[in-house]
């Protein structure tokens, strides 16, 4: 165990016999985390700030439910990774119900761009044109680092699971880049002609 | 394209490999056009990646969000109300409840699905399976004995714990109602439920809901796939996993599964966020 999920753990305990600083302490360590994760997973800043909180506010009820065979930060990430889907469901529900006939769904990878401003806009367009389940496979694995191992254990599928998701999400976001790169500029030669 | 090309391409667009080994790697795909074409896709998307900043709260959303769950912690009293989900330790009277919060789901859950071709879809997420540890768990719970406890007997379950009556953050669930004075339904009436009896159907479970205004607040749409993940991954390919319902209940905590293992039909509740077994019946 390292020395950050044994701390995690202490803490866990603390908070449980009732010492409230404690759950500070942990959120503090991983609320950075955890946000990135949901504004990866989201794209809006808004929405992954209340999915942070969400995620925080479930942790914090559910506390008492953490059980210390895995690492705390594991048990985090499922919750951050689920509020995801959760929200990522509603707002396509609510999408649906308000869609006119005739929207444009491919309109959607443009929009708010200018708002994404700590993840590179093409890379993030790139993202949400992934399947749920590919992004966040490849959000834990590549973008945060996380061993395939645990980004296993957080999306509760096995290994070899995850490691296809990543294989064929990177595949796709390299073709979405591509797509979403501006073509190259005529040769001059073609301009004038 | 095999799996272990698979593994060979996404270590060398990694870099992970020595160099003698990687070296060995781009020769045995050279004849591979796919293999290249898939290297080429997958260095793209780790570079493009690699240059991307990992996201940061700014100052004002670190200090709102900690406003926010700090005020829920410092605000949540000692004492509980009674929750029916408790983590792993199974009683009779969880039983009972487990088996109200399966029925009132598929009630509720069971037309909305059914008409949204809910079937098919869960029978899509489930056939999306394969082996992890969340199943295995589900055999270390003790099996229910009956269903039919004494309900009368159920006191409130009460813990110094400062973490339990935060105010749910999405709220509209039932679980007060459940622990109120006034039930909604009556777990006596759903104890005779067999777990195993394949006769039954929605008509039959409306029948035993007794108050039929439960449905209210229950939100039956959000569906979690990766909890079938978790909880069936580990089955044996043999084992018929077969989704009951696909629902949610009690502040939007449970989702219910029904499969067989060994002919034996079982039931699984897992909790709505992290997917964990938190009930299991035979």
């Amino acid at each position: 165990m390292t020395d950050r999920a044994a701390l995690d753990v202490e803490l866990i305990d603390r908070y449980l016999a009732g010492d409230r600083s404690a759950f500070n302490e942990l959120m503090a360590a991983h609320e950075d985390r955890v946000f990135a994760i949901c504004l990866r997973m989201l794209r809006d800043r808004s929405a992954a700030l209340d999915a942070t909180q969400e995620t925080f506010l479930t942790v914090f009820r559910k506390a008492d439910r953490y059980q210390a065979k895995a690492a705390f930060s594991t048990w985090l990430y499922r919750v951050a990774v689920n509020t995801c889907y959760d929200q990522l469901r509603r707002a396509k529900r609510h999408q649906a119900a308000e869609i006119p006939e005739g929207y444009d769904p491919a309109d959607t990878s443009a929009r708010d761009d200018f708002d994404a401003a700590d993840v590179r806009p093409d890379i993030e367009a790139a993202l949400q044109q992934l399947s749920d389940e590919f992004r966040s496979a490849v959000v834990l694995v590549d973008l945060e680092g996380l061993s395939l191992e645990r980004a296993g254990e957080i999306l509760g599928v096995p290994v070899g699971t995850v490691k296809s998701r990543v294989f064929r999400g990177r595949k796709l976001l390299a073709s979405h880049l591509g797509n979403l790169r501006p073509p190259p500029r005529p040769h001059r030669d073609e301009t004038n002609a | 394209m095999h799996k272990h090309d698979h593994d060979l391409i996404m270590a060398l667009a990694e870099g992970t490999l020595p160099d003698a080994e990687a070296a060995a790697a781009e020769r045995s795909i050279a004849g591979c056009a796919e293999c290249r074409d898939d290297l080429a896709l997958n260095r793209m998307a780790l570079e493009a990646m690699a240059a991307a900043p990992a996201p940061q709260l700014n100052d004002i959303e670190r200090a709102s969000l900690r406003r926010v769950v700090w005020e829920s912690v410092d605000h949540a009293p000692e004492t509980v109300r009674p929750t029916v989900l408790q983590p792993r330790r199974f009683r009779p009277w969880m039983a009972a409840a487990a088996v109200a919060a399966v029925f009132l789901s598929i009630v509720v859950a069971g037309p909305v699905l059914n008409n949204l071709g809910g079937s098919d879809d869960a029978a899509t997420v489930a056939a999306d399976v394969t082996t992890t540890e969340a199943a295995r768990s589900l055999g270390e719970h003790a099996t229910a004995e009956s269903a039919d406890s004494d309900l009368e007997e159920v006191a409130p379950e009460t813990t110094t714990t400062p973490a339990a009556e935060a105010p749910a953050a999405d709220s509209g669930g039932a679980v007060e109602d459940l622990s109120a004075d006034g039930q909604l339904f009556s777990l006596r009436d759903l104890g005779d439920i067999d777990v195993s009896d394949e006769s039954l159907d929605l008509d039959t479970l409306n029948q035993l809901r007794v108050n039929p205004e439960f449905s209210r607040g229950v939100e039956v749409e959000v569906v979690l796939p990766q909890c079938y993940e978790a909880a069936v991954a580990d089955l044996a390919p043999d084992d018929e996993v077969r989704p009951w319902f696909v629902g949610v209940l009690f502040d939007d905590e449970v989702v219910g599964i029904r499969y067989v293992v060994d002919g034996e039909p079982v039931l699984a509740l897992l909790d709505f966020d992290t997917c964990e077994v938190v009930f299991q019946l035979q």
